[in-house]
């Protein structure tokens, strides 16, 4: 069930969140894990039996590993090796063996929904166990809830278990962040439906046949994944808040980014913080010669490469992107130059690597890389006409890029806290408005067979 | 930021259930008279079903296609786009004076070449026939500068029609409809030309001066196609008929039915979904029209809709006219040809079919070698 579907936004959320209100706090947090199981199930049931089953083992073995005075590492090699090799069957499997046996079809293994998120949270549980950060949990219902816990369990953000444990016997209905996590959902939900959904809409429509449109889809590659998964993630972060739940950001105005590896800490930073402390720190981090460094970094990134696609151009994105960063930092980033300039190259060379994560088909990405350094042939007709009817669009969208409204918002509370907030809602509620009608219209379709 | 939202979560929240109880109460419609099609309804529970995931699937489905008053949701987004400067959605551009505009359909080169190859053919085929072409501007061919694009259509027009002798194109439309394009020519909300540009072409097609008509107002209120496309629903649309002071009798069969009729106008259509269909009640495969004419040309008109509101002026010049409109049509056209004795065969097409539709080259492809 996705959270821009109808089922969702006008079924699901809010008699699920109605009931909540009314239940007695005891009752929270299984009713919570019982609708969460309820959301997984709607897309399909055998995906949910899967982590079903990946949940008491992961319960069981951890908890037995904490137990353990001796021989724990081996304990927790097996814990891993059992979690890392389910998300490789489902990602890699049937990729492989396509690719290895292109003349025999094999059946096609549907990767459920979710599973590079879960497997990963499960993996910052073991580990920290492991550690003794934390220790394993001990209540089934609180630990299904942590792996289950819907706003997160299909597009993240990964949340330790620390975070979560804190406040799982401690949330209850909370009004501020009740009102605020409607305010993020409204907000989530007008960034997928108005703005990435449009995009990419304008990408299909128009095949690369100039410098210019080449340049412009580009752009709209960086805005509409920007879009599709910041707005996914406020979506997930405010049903949250309704909840009372608050976890932390995952996103952070990343196109505001003076260098690639500040990106890299300002999107998806959940996944980010997670390479960090389960990888690249135990590989030795930063603090180790600079061959090393190179070889972390770039197995680093292949590994984020990977986590993301099982085809070869999510590695390339990977690689690309980790030669960047070992480039900034083996030097680059201590040149000093104005903050804009920065900030400018830095959104060029992460629109360029998206030209890898969008196309599988190489050929594409030949069409796009070619267009590009195309002087000769500049602009085209079709990218003229669709710039012109969809500029609002694009300026829209590369405002909001920038903490600009935000920082309007902050200046007029400050000036008129009152009026601000009249207007704030009343601003939600066209939002809401305006992304139902959204919604709707991607179904609205007129058969008009005599339309000839 | 965490503090001082207000309401907004009650007020979200109560438009949210407002809406789940107006969609759990509003009655299952079976088809939406607005897009012209059958509604996805309920699907059934059943295990497998729900094991391999197509319940789910098919629910969301349903539940699209029941939310209540869709239109009113399509039409806000429509209008919205409208007012922050779209020029164009879903391929129809906003002219001027709530005129609706559709994009020119514009044919490949390979599409282009089948068709130039299997006129060439025909041509030859049937060299001592008398054949012309009547090509109909859409109404971004005549109102392309409302809307501040080239005329790509007339471009496509002039250069199709170089590949052919120029006596197979009589009268360009582009410059008869040109000449009239302040006058109501084309409908506002529908893709199609009215009565009055069809009467022009014709009057400038048989040179017909002096011919009084008789106007009537069959429905002042429609809404077309296009209006329907995109949900925006602004000024009205008038169908008129103009129908010659003297005509001939006529009757006429479709779809080699035996049934006959007096009337090339079907009325029960003239309240309906698309009142344009008025003309023969819509399309139909073929329709056979015999008249009292003195004339006693046969004439075989290959067609698409824009034919329709233009055979009411030319009944009285022909004795017999054949109607065959491709799309529908799957019967050996050689040998209705000759079994007809047809001596005059017109090609009479909008622009957009003319260059999109591929089902005219599947028949000319049937026609035998010689």
């Amino acid at each position: 069930m996705a959270f821009n579907s109808i089922i969702f936004c006008f079924i699901f959320s809010p008699v699920t969140v109605i009931i909540y209100f009314f239940l007695p706090k005891k009752f929270k947090n299984i009713y919570l894990l019982l609708i969460s199981i309820l959301f997984y199930s709607y897309s399909s049931i055998f995906n949910t039996l899967i982590l079903l089953l990946i949940t008491i083992y992961n319960y069981q073995a951890v908890k037995k590993m904490d137990k353990l005075k001796r021989r724990r590492k081996y304990k927790l090699i097996e814990i891993l090796i059992i979690n890392i090799f389910t998300l490789c069957y489902f990602k890699y499997y049937y990729l492989l063996l396509n690719n290895i046996f292109s003349n025999i079809s094999f059946k096609e293994i549907i990767f459920p929904l979710g599973m590079s998120f879960y497997i990963f949270t499960l993996l910052s549980y073991v580990i920290d166990v492991y550690r003794k950060k934390i220790t394993s949990e001990r209540n089934f219902i609180s630990f299904s809830l942590y792996i289950f816990f819907f706003p997160k369990l299909i597009m993240g953000p990964i949340v330790r278990y620390k975070d979560f444990k804190r406040q799982i016997d401690n949330h209850d209905f909370n009004n501020s962040l009740f009102n605020y996590g409607f305010k993020r959902f409204i907000i989530g939900l007008s960034m997928k439906v108005i703005l990435a959904d449009t995009f990419s809409r304008i990408i299909s429509l128009y095949k690369v046949d100039s410098m210019l449109g080449s340049i412009i889809i580009i752009i709209l590659y960086s805005m509409q994944i920007y879009y599709d998964f910041a707005g996914y993630t406020n979506m997930a972060l405010g049903l949250s808040n309704i909840f009372g739940f608050d976890f932390k950001e995952n996103f952070n105005y990343p196109y505001m980014s003076n260098s690639v590896s500040e990106f890299y800490r300002r999107w998806h930073i959940s996944l980010g913080e997670w390479f960090k402390d389960y990888v690249y720190i135990p590989l030795g981090g930063s603090r180790t010669t600079k061959p090393r460094l190179v070889i972390n970094l770039l197995i680093v990134w292949l590994l984020t490469g990977m986590w993301h696609g099982a085809s070869l151009n999510y590695i390339i994105w990977g690689f690309f992107l980790g030669v960047i960063i070992v480039i900034e930092k083996l030097g680059l980033s201590k040149i000093k130059i104005p903050k804009f300039i920065g900030i400018f190259f830095t959104f060029i060379i992460i629109s360029i690597s998206w030209i890898f994560f969008f196309n599988p088909d190489f050929n594409n990405i030949a069409l796009l890389f070619n267009n590009l350094v195309n002087i000769k042939h500049f602009t085209d007709i079709k990218i003229l006409s669709i710039l012109e009817n969809y500029i609002v669009y694009i300026v829209i969208g590369l405002i909001c890029l920038t903490p600009i409204v935000k920082n309007i918002g902050i200046i007029f509370k400050k000036k008129c806290n009152i009026l601000y907030n009249l207007s704030s809602v009343l601003y939600l509620l066209a939002l809401l408005i305006l992304s139902t009608a959204y919604m709707i219209s991607y179904s609205y379709q007129s058969f008009l067979y005599f339309n000839f | 930021m965490k503090k001082n939202n207000y309401f907004i979560g009650y007020i979200a929240l109560i438009f949210l259930l407002t809406i789940f109880f107006i969609n759990l109460f509003s009655p299952s419609l079976t088809f939406s008279t607005e897009e012209n099609r059958n509604l996805a309804s309920k699907p059934k529970l059943n295990l497998d079903s729900v094991l391999d995931g197509s319940y789910s699937s098919s629910y969301n489905k349903y539940l699209e296609d029941q939310f209540f008053n869709r239109t009113m949701w399509k039409s806000l987004k429509t209008n919205f786009e409208k007012n922050i400067g779209l020029k164009k959605i879903d391929n129809i551009y906003f002219g001027k004076d709530t005129r609706l505009i559709e994009e020119t359909s514009i044919p490949s080169a390979k599409f282009l070449k089948r068709r130039i190859n299997n006129l060439e053919k025909f041509l030859d085929y049937y060299k001592d026939l008398n054949i012309e072409f009547i090509l109909v501007p859409n109404k971004i061919g005549i109102y392309n500068d409302e809307i501040g694009v080239k005329n790509r259509q007339r471009e496509i027009y002039d250069n199709f029609i170089k590949n052919f002798d120029q006596k197979l194109f009589k009268v360009n439309c582009f410059d008869i409809l040109s000449s009239h394009k302040n006058e109501y020519i084309y409908f506002n909300t529908d893709h199609h030309y009215t009565s009055l540009g069809a009467k022009y072409i014709s009057e400038s097609l048989y040179d017909k001066k002096d011919i009084s008509y008789d106007k009537y107002i069959v429905n002042d209120s429609f809404y077309g196609t296009s209006a329907k496309k995109i949900a925006y629903y602004n000024k009205k649309d008038t169908l008129e008929l103009y129908v010659p002071k003297e005509e001939v009798s006529y009757y006429l069969t479709y779809n080699n039915e035996e049934k006959e009729y007096t009337s090339i106008y079907d009325k029960s259509k003239q309240y309906s979904y698309n009142p344009y269909e008025i003309f023969f009640g819509g399309n139909k495969s073929i329709i056979d029209i015999r008249t009292t004419s003195p004339n006693e040309e046969k004439l075989l008109i290959l067609k698409d809709s824009y034919a329709n509101s233009f055979i009411p002026y030319i009944l009285s010049n022909y004795r017999e006219i054949i109607v065959v409109d491709p799309r529908y049509y799957y019967d050996d056209l050689n040998a209705l040809i000759e079994d007809k004795q047809i001596t005059n065969i017109m090609f009479y097409y909008s622009m957009n079919t003319f260059f999109e539709d591929t089902s005219l080259d599947d028949m000319l492809e049937n026609i035998k070698e010689k």
